[in-house]
């Protein structure tokens, strides 16, 4: 027979202290996140320059050379494209920025996350975001990029929960004349959660939706943005034995952010 | 009106919905839950069925009390539960089982619960033993979305939905328990994180011919009944003599330990396969407050009535408890208790309350349906004789840490209404 007891007593609520190396992999894992976020977008660049290369190394046209701008998107005037031929990955970027432009976007924010499942607590928790964007003009009203951001709620309460997600995203300014817009993401997004004595996961394809202002302060662009994640739903499994609760576990999070964005 | 095309489709369609309502009434009706009067009239007894008769205090006949049966897997005759009041004709049994299970979400899943199935599948099974328990023990307790946070918060993340209807012999009137420690549990839970169990077993708590004090230690109560019983996880805590009198019989300014009076079978059960293999565990715990009974060996028969403690002393020594007001009567100057089986006494172990622990499955990819032995051991997918279907889903549950749950039952009251000890 089956030996192990278990006296059944009222559940205690338990304080869960963190060994020094718990906090700093949490800081760790958005650096990767945000490094992730990085070289997606230095890849999506280089090939887009090297592309572009090709071509005005074909036409071979002079042109002048092109002026950098810092402002917004909806107010870029873009230069002709360069001439010059570049190898490196620096060389691309500056030729793509030159092209297209670059923008980025750096925030913090606050955001309400939770799981949803059947077998998931239904509470949403609140904490500190960051996020970061990085990405090109495609044009005045149209540009890509990639994204990742991290909430950490991890500020005592026994249970440490973090979320990360990173995308790759389209934004728009629809409205002509306005520093509104609205941008989406499809990537991946992940939700990890452990009392200290065991932990669980779900992982799973995300899409980001976010609508925000570009609101230009001197020499910076700040960018209040409202933006709401959902995943499609994936294992929520026991890093301690790797068995699901569920199958279907959906993270969603609501997050209201302020960026120092640029344009360039 | 000429039948149209339009008209006779629509005719088709009445008509087809009314066979289909019908159909639905009909299963609605009828459902997989109730065994069919004539299923009834022409199932064999099995050895539980019609084992009640009256006591001195009870209104009911055999016959009304047999009314309440149900057709085991075995298409056995068995007893199931009824209320501890008939509603047909308002006589009283003076016993209950607990909680109605039909109001269990799973009811309609399992059906009317036939008590002392495993017990009848054990004379089957050619293992050497035989175990007959009394009718008033069966106990139902059961509760609908219950919510287990396993390790209590879950990981801040997993919180498990279940559904849960079990039932325990645990007779807590006679000597019975004092040496015996296999008793019939029907265990059913499903979970929304897809654990789901419907087990049948004859459960050995603890050891055989022993019990444990409620104050500790292991009381050798005698010889097991079958005296092969096999041990198992476990123990069965019951209050006996010494420990009750020294807390229940104290001096002035003092007050009784009633609380002592008290017993928890605290089980530990098992599914698994003749390898050896664990697909299914649960450790329900089973407590009852204010017995019927404790175990004193100065008396004949072993049984210590806790209703005659109230006219107990010893010095100035004596209960202090609000719990005796109204049990005792001065006759011809002697202090006297009333009955034990006095409807009006409050030691008739009608509150209880059962603990959900550790609900474990192991069988991911597995059949879902076993045939165990009544023991829950040698599980197999094909029946053999005395074998006990058991149901099991095919998923591995194991988190990490333990789904024990809430306690379900304690804030009912079963007595009132006739029901005295024994029951």
């Amino acid at each position: 027979m089956h030996l192990r007891l278990v006296r059944a007593t009222p559940v205690q609520s338990r304080r869960i202290t963190h060994s020094d190396d718990e906090r700093p992999s949490l800081a760790v894992a958005f650096a990767w996140s945000v490094a992730l976020a990085l070289f997606i977008g230095l890849t999506v660049l280089t090939k887009a320059a090297r592309a572009q290369t090709a071509a005005t190394s074909a036409t071979a046209s002079a042109s002048t050379a092109a002026g950098a701008s810092n402002a917004s998107p909806k107010t870029a005037n873009k230069a002709p494209v360069p001439p010059k031929t570049e190898t490196s990955i620096g060389g691309a970027i500056r030729q793509s920025a030159d092209r297209h432009g670059l923008w980025g976007s750096v925030g913090l924010g606050r955001a309400g996350a939770g799981l949803q499942c059947n077998a998931c607590v239904r509470e949403t928790t609140h904490a500190y975001a960051v996020h970061g964007i990085i990405g090109i003009r495609l044009s005045s009203r149209f540009l890509v990029g990639a994204e990742s951001f991290g909430w950490m709620d991890v500020m005592g309460g026994g249970t440490d929960r973090v979320a990360r997600g990173t995308y790759l995203i389209a934004r728009t300014y629809p409205f002509e004349g306005s520093s509104m817009f609205l941008h989406g993401g499809l990537g991946q997004a992940s939700f990890h959660t452990t009392d200290g004595e065991v932990a669980f996961t779900t992982r799973s394809p995300s899409l980001s939706l976010s609508a925000g202002y570009d609101w230009r302060v001197g020499e910076f662009t700040l960018t209040p943005a409202l933006t709401a994640v959902t995943s499609t739903g994936g294992k929520l499994t026991s890093d301690r034995t790797d068995n699901a609760v569920t199958d279907n576990a959906r993270l969603r999070m609501l997050r209201t952010s302020v960026a120092i964005s640029w344009f360039r | 009106m000429p039948n149209t095309p339009t008209n006779s489709a629509r005719a088709a369609f009445a008509f087809a919905m009314t066979l289909a309502l019908t159909a639905w009434g009909c299963a609605d009706n009828n459902g997989p839950t109730a065994a069919a009067p004539a299923d009834l009239a022409n199932a064999a007894p099995s050895r539980a069925f019609g084992i009640w008769t009256p006591g001195k205090t009870d209104t009911c006949s055999p016959e009304v009390h047999n009314r309440y049966a149900t057709v085991g897997p075995d298409g056995k005759k068995y007893p199931t539960w009824h209320p501890p009041v008939d509603p047909l004709t308002n006589c009283t049994f003076g016993h209950e089982h607990g909680r109605d299970p039909k109001g269990s979400d799973l009811y309609a899943e399992v059906g009317d619960l036939p008590f002392a199935y495993a017990n009848e599948q054990l004379d089957a099974a050619n293992l050497g033993m035989a175990r007959h328990e009394d009718h008033v023990g069966h106990k139902v307790e059961w509760e609908n979305n219950l919510r287990i946070r396993p390790n209590g918060n879950g990981a801040g993340a997993v919180e498990v939905e279940c559904d849960v209807l079990v039932k325990l012999h645990q007779g807590t009137h006679s000597k019975d328990a004092f040496t015996n420690n296999l008793h019939e549990l029907i265990y059913h839970i499903k979970c929304n994180d897809r654990t789901e169990m419907h087990v049948t077993i004859m459960s050995a708590i603890g050891r055989p011919g022993e019990f444990v004090s409620s104050c500790g230690g292991t009381v050798q109560a005698g010889t097991a009944s079958p005296a092969n019983a096999p041990s198992g996880g476990g123990q069965r805590r019951i209050p006996d003599a010494n420990c009750v009198l020294s807390r229940v019989l104290v001096g002035v300014g003092q007050q009784s330990d009633m609380g002592i009076l008290h017993e928890s079978w605290e089980t530990s059960n098992e599914v698994r396969t003749a390898e050896g293999k664990h697909l299914a565990g649960f450790n329900p715990y089973f407590q009852v407050f204010r017995p019927s009974r404790y175990f004193d060996p100065a008396v004949v028969g072993v049984v210590g009535r806790p209703v005659a403690l109230c006219s107990m002393s010893s010095g100035d020594r004596q209960v202090r408890s609000s719990e005796c007001n109204g049990l005792t009567a001065m006759v011809n100057g002697s202090l006297l208790s009333i009955d034990y089986d006095d409807p009006k006494s409050g030691f008739n172990g009608a509150r209880r309350q059962v603990d959900i622990n550790d609900n474990s499955v192991s069988n991911a990819g597995g059949p879902t349906v076993w045939y165990s032995d009544p023991f829950g051991r040698n599980a197999r997918t094909t029946p053999f004789p005395g074998s006990i279907k058991q149901v099991i889903s095919a998923i591995n549950n194991d988190y990490g840490i333990g789904l024990n749950g809430p306690v379900i039952g304690g804030d009912r009251f079963y007595g009132g209404s006739g029901t005295r000890a024994p029951n």
